[in-house]
């Protein structure tokens, strides 16, 4: 059973980094509200801000002042689908696993940690590109 | 971003002014951290009780504190929210970077 309505629940804003926080947060809230403590709202907030930073800072620039990021989320009793979808070039933004943390325990890394959060919150992820643009399909088991 | 300082003898404590160390904010946390620290030998506490949200971007913000601050001065981050210690634990940082309760104890990871 749908448990976000039968079409997907769908937010956008400008690709820009102010806005990435507030996406996440409208996210949050229409999870919050549909699926309660059934999700972990903490690491799908952090999880979903990575993968629009990751837009932001290495993507946007290829489409201009109009880039839009989208996401769309999908529920049923099985598990939560979150898709971040933007319009700027196409590009997989996932390269090949594995997946490991950056730096080592005497010398830790300044960055490159988004990947493996990502990986590791989500139990799939994937870029599918939907109409020309991109798109990173994100599982979460319920 | 904003820090507030305060001393308590030999030891500065930080408290970032925003709820949100984020990619947005991570840049001025850094010139707010390295301009505090520039007046201060001793060792830092960053106090994150008022940070709800942190991203890789302010994890990676605070390791470049933390090892800019060199092998001589130490870091301890305190009172810390279960979301953003999520993140500490995530990424293995916490075995690296001391993360402690409070800020009693922060002082005395500081001076130990």
């Amino acid at each position: 059973m749908s448990l976000l309505g039968a079409r997907p629940f769908r937010v956008a804003a400008p690709a820009e980094l102010s806005q990435v926080r507030l996406l996440a947060l409208a996210m949050r809230a229409v999870l919050g509200e549909a699926l309660g403590d059934r999700v972990p709202l903490d690491e799908l907030e952090l999880a979903v801000v990575e993968i629009c930073n990751n837009v932001v800072i290495h993507a946007a620039h290829t489409c201009g002042t109009q880039a839009t990021l989208e996401l769309q989320l999908q529920a049923d009793d099985a598990a939560l689908t979150i898709t971040v979808l933007d319009d700027c070039a196409v590009r997989d933004p996932l390269p090949a696993g594995p997946y490991t943390l950056p730096g080592t325990p005497d010398e830790p890394a300044e960055g490159g940690y988004g990947l493996f959060i990502i990986h590791t919150i989500f139990d799939e992820v994937a870029f599918a590109p939907i109409d020309g643009r991109n798109a990173v399909r994100c599982v979460k088991k319920l | 971003m904003g820090l507030q300082q305060s001393h308590h003898d030999d030891v500065l404590v930080l408290t970032p002014e925003e709820g949100r160390l984020d990619a947005q904010a991570a840049l001025g946390f850094k010139r707010d951290f390295a301009d505090a620290v520039t007046r201060h030998e001793g060792a830092v506490g960053l106090d994150l009780g008022g940070v709800s949200f942190m991203d890789s971007s302010g994890l990676g913000a605070i390791v470049a504190c933390f090892k800019g601050l060199g092998r001589g001065r130490s870091l301890v981050v305190f009172n810390v929210r279960p979301a953003v210690r999520k993140v500490f634990e995530l990424t293995r940082i916490d075995r690296v970077l001391p993360v402690v309760e409070s800020l009693d104890e922060a002082l005395l990871r500081c001076r130990s």
